[in-house]
């Protein structure tokens, strides 16, 4: 290990900035280990498999951020804006498909989740490294699949299918339903992968209770992967039957139930939010930790609330069905289990402002957005318990309300999580540091636009204004105005991203291994990583994000690589 | 540059020495046969129907029992792999709880062994439930 | 893909092992673990895809019990007998196969798993006739349900979840006879020793599964 490769000394009480530009690029690593076209669209290397998803995943975000612009520009006005009745159910159908389907549930398990699992356990790579490109693949044609098919057929059920419109009408569904069962393959091959990984590759010294919070988070959501999606993919089935050959297991005319069909989407896509948010969960535990410069308060109950959250997320689905006719013990049931959820949040919630409390804090880019997370994530979360009381819900279901409810989590904390994430992981991942200053700025847009755009949804649906509803009284104009000015907001915050990321992915200061002078273990190997992730493997002596002796510098974080 | 055993990371293999004889296969076999016929057999004597329903798939189970442990070498086999199997089955268990608890609370039909409650809406008891049409109507 | 015409012939006259994967090196133990526990996880999928349509099964059952005891009647139980009992012995020649494969008796799973596919295909054949008296009854699913010996209301939802439960168990006995002869084929050449022998155990673990489903569908849909 050389001396003349540290990162910069941190004391307990200096925040360390983004460290100057003095370091060497990398002579070797895992962008450069094969140029040619084949070399990437073949690759077996877990971190080049992670950025075709960030690639593709990038792209579903910017197509599903057009329908989201497009639905609230056409909300301007109470009446007809911009498009007709059909297109508008066509465009919200369309957002939450793409949305969800191609964006959240892949975005930081399989971009984030592939990078770092293997390099924060001391593996050199993920268990099934051909399955995981398997596993990209299968995303990338469902993908193709399901929004060539919503673009064809004008699918307009929403993304929810509900029988019984989604099997009779006479715009197309198959298509989407294959295109998501595909997706559905790909999701399961990726859980399956990282769970095997973590009981499997962990280097020796790494303990389960040494794993970072990170992959505690990842193992978590990868469980609900396995175990939920595979009843997405016999709904699908179940739906496309029905469509084409009017079987009758959701008609009442027939005898079927359509309740039947509520059960079974939902008791997947109930788990499915949580795939969505334990992997932010699992960012904001790491950048808490780096951006205080404090070991995690509470390790333990964080890494056992990620897997209370799984567990319990499973139990909750009928909160979907509290005024669809499901019966009163079970909306009893469902409600009081859907309120456990937020015991198992707020742990976490309060672990991390523990870490925060007295800590070194660095305000960057990525510490805006972990501010973000929690605010949004105690607000989102507490409408949820709120949703979850049965009497309040049969006023806000279908309205608004419920609608700025998800997008507090979903917006609000799992895309906060994953733009933490990329700021917090860009140095290492790519070896170059972006402007700090534009980084600050389009996160004061983001967290900013989010609140003038959610806010008044909340406040939409709470005086009766419905979800999926082209017109709307005169009334809620003023609102849907605001809503979609903090849209606009929002969408310049992430052109900005865009721009200063794509920037410095070329022309950015050299990072060094250790930019943040982070306590992470994917920190002890350089930036970017050698294709086989370690020069030499790390001794994991200390636990992970362990800042009690920094008043030295731990040789472990210094690379042996120094040109 | 090897690294060593991960400490802990994997438990010992349980299955680097097979059973030497192949007999415990057939035993198993014969066992599922007869399981299978006693399933048969009960569901020719006069119980009531839940009966039928309780001891056809407590049998079933026991034969899944057998073929998972003997056949599909769950007996010897890591600890994980029960786990993942039990769990499994747990999770299907809370579907159809969590599902049929709502057939059968939702209405007070007649298959149903809930009494109603005052305010339930019992008009729907009147409602006759159609046969599938003659012609195919959609 | 390991290329069994890199691997030499030993001289116990099976192919020597294929090396362990770079990022397992050191470390075989855990590989093997890994693929027996990954295939475990993919069989809880399988499980869980088949759980909607137990429960659909289960939700229809409580709605209409006369047209389900009625449609019950209406099954072959010859049929569905024979097919359990086709399916448990395939069941026991994997075994008996697998066995043999560990112990690197190649020859001997060979011909195992010949019979095993041959007792899946026959299960498909007893399927088929089952069907085609299913159709030319009119005990069809849904709307083009015409059987009139089923009098009480219900009578398509039941075949609505008989076909749909026989009918995705059969596309998995499919792609099970598929595993298992891609297994077979590679057992004619010899690849498997008591130190590789996953590829026979995985595709075993499948038909396994095939087979538990069918232990529950089978009392389910003819004889309760």
């Amino acid at each position: 290990m050389s001396s003349s490769a540290s990162s910069p000394p941190a004391t307990a009480n200096s925040a360390p900035a983004i460290s100057p530009g003095h370091y060497t690029f990398p002579e070797h690593h895992y962008l450069n280990n094969g140029k040619t076209v084949r070399s990437w669209l073949l690759t077996l290397d877990h971190k080049r498999i992670a950025l075709l998803y960030l690639s593709v995943v990038l792209v579903s975000f910017l197509l599903g951020g057009i329908f989201a612009m497009v639905i609230r520009i056409e909300l301007l006005t109470p009446g007809p804006t911009i498009i007709e009745a059909l297109t508008y159910n066509r465009m919200f159908t369309l957002h939450g498909v793409v949305m969800i389907f191609l964006f959240m549930i892949p975005a930081i398990p399989a971009v984030f989740g592939n990078f770092f699992l293997p390099i924060m356990i001391g593996a050199k790579d993920v268990a099934f490294p051909r399955w995981n490109l398997v596993s990209f693949y299968l995303y990338l044609f469902g993908a193709i699949l399901a929004v060539w098919g919503m673009v064809n057929g004008g699918t307009d059920t929403g993304w929810t299918f509900y029988t019984p419109y989604s099997t009779t009408t006479a715009q197309g569904v198959l298509p989407v339903l294959l295109g998501v069962f595909v997706i559905g393959f790909s999701s399961i091959l990726t859980g399956l992968n990282f769970i095997v990984t973590v009981h499997t590759l962990r280097a020796p010294g790494i303990t389960w209770f040494k794993l970072p919070l990170f992959i505690w988070a990842i193992y978590a959501t990868a469980i609900i992967q396995v175990l939920a999606t595979p009843v997405i993919g016999l709904v699908a089935m179940l739906l496309s039957a029905e469509s084409a050959f009017g079987f009758g297991f959701f008609d009442p005319a027939r005898g079927g139930d359509p309740v039947l069909f509520q059960h079974l989407f939902w008791f997947y896509s109930h788990p499915a939010v949580y795939i969505m948010v334990l992997p932010a969960m699992g960012v904001i535990s790491e950048t808490v930790a780096a951006y205080s410069r404090k070991n995690v308060f509470g390790y333990g109950m964080i890494a056992a609330s990620s897997l209370g959250i799984a567990f319990v997320g499973f139990f909750a689905w009928g909160h979907h069905l509290f005024t669809s006719g499901q019966s009163a013990f079970d909306a009893g049931a469902f409600a009081v289990i859907s309120m456990l959820v937020g015991v198992f949040t707020a742990i976490k919630v309060f672990n991390w402002v523990g870490t925060l409390y007295k800590g070194a804090i660095a305000f960057t880019a990525p510490f805006a957005y972990i501010c973000g997370f929690l605010f949004f994530l105690v607000f989102g979360g507490m409408t949820g318990v709120a949703l979850a009381t049965v009497s309040l819900d049969i006023h806000w279901q279908d309205t608004y309300f419920v609608i700025a409810h998800f997008h507090f989590i979903m917006v609000g904390a799992v895309i906060m999580g994953f733009l933490a994430g990329l700021h917090y992981w860009f140095p290492k991942m790519f070896g170059r540091t972006y402007h700090e200053g534009w980084s600050l700025v389009a996160a004061a847009l983001i967290v900013l636009g989010f609140n003038a755009t959610f806010i008044p949804q909340f406040l939409l649906g709470n005086a009766g204004m419905p979800r999926r509803y082209y017109e709307y009284p005169e009334r809620f104009q003023a609102l849907n105005v605001a809503s979609t000015a903090g849209a606009s907001l929002l969408a310049f915050g992430f052109i900005i991203i865009a721009i200063y990321l794509g920037f410095a992915l070329l022309y950015g200061p050299v990072a060094g291994p250790n930019p943040w002078g982070s306590r992470g273990y994917e920190w002890m190997t350089p930036s970017p990583p050698p294709t086989e992730n370690f020069d030499v493997t790390p001794s994991y002596e200390h636990p992970p994000h362990d800042y009690t002796d920094d008043a030295v510098d731990d040789p472990g974080f210094a690379p042996a690589r120094t040109t | 540059m090897t690294t060593p055993p991960a400490s802990g990371s994997v438990p010992a293999p349980a299955h680097e020495h097979p059973p030497v004889s192949p007999l415990r296969y057939f035993v198993v076999w014969g066992g599922l046969l007869a399981l299978t016929l006693t399933t048969f057999g009960v569901s020719k004597r006069p119980m009531s129907g839940q009966a039928h329903l309780g001891a056809a798939i407590f049998i079933a189970c026991v034969k899944v029992f057998l073929v998972a442990c003997f056949f599909m070498h769950l007996w010897g086999s890591e600890g994980t792999n029960k786990l993942v199997f039990g769990v499994s089955f747990f999770f299907v268990a809370t579907m159809l709880f969590f599902v049929l608890a709502d057939v059968a609370t939702r209405f007070t039909l007649s298959n149903s062994y809930i009494r109603p409650l005052p305010q339930v809406d019992q008009s729907i008891l009147q409602q006759q439930r159609p046969l599938a049409p003659e012609a195919p109507a959609k | 893909m390991e290329a069994t015409s890199a691997r030499v012939m030993t001289a116990e006259g099976y192919l020597a092992p294929p090396p362990t994967p770079h990022h397992y090196e050191g470390n075989p133990g855990a590989h093997k673990h890994a693929v027996r526990f990954g295939m475990w996880l993919f069989l809880a999928t399988e499980i869980l895809l088949f759980a909607g349509l137990f429960c659909g099964y289960f939700v229809f059952r409580a709605d209409f019990p006369e047209a389900f005891d009625q449609a019950a009647r209406h099954l072959s139980l010859a049929l569905g007998t024979t097919n359990t009992f086709l399916l448990l012995t395939s069941s026991l020649t994997v075994a008996l196969a697998h066995h043999n494969a560990e112990h690197g008796h190649n020859r001997n799973a060979f011909w195992l798993l010949v019979v095993s596919i041959a007792m899946g295909g026959g299960f498909l054949c007893i399927k088929a006739v089952e069907y085609t008296e299913k159709f030319r009854e009119g005990a069809l699913p849904g709307r083009f349900f015409s059987f009139s010996e089923i009098t009480a209301p219900g009578g398509p939802m039941f075949y609505v979840v008989y076909f749909f439960a026989t009918g995705l168990h059969a596309l998995h006995v499919i792609v099970g006879m598929s595993l298992l002869t891609w297994v077979a084929v590679r057992c004619w050449h010899k690849e498997f020793s008591p130190t590789h022998y996953a590829p026979v155990e995985n595709a075993g673990l499948y038909w396994h599964l095939v087979d538990l489903v069918w232990i529950f569908l089978y009392p389910l849909l003819y004889l309760v």
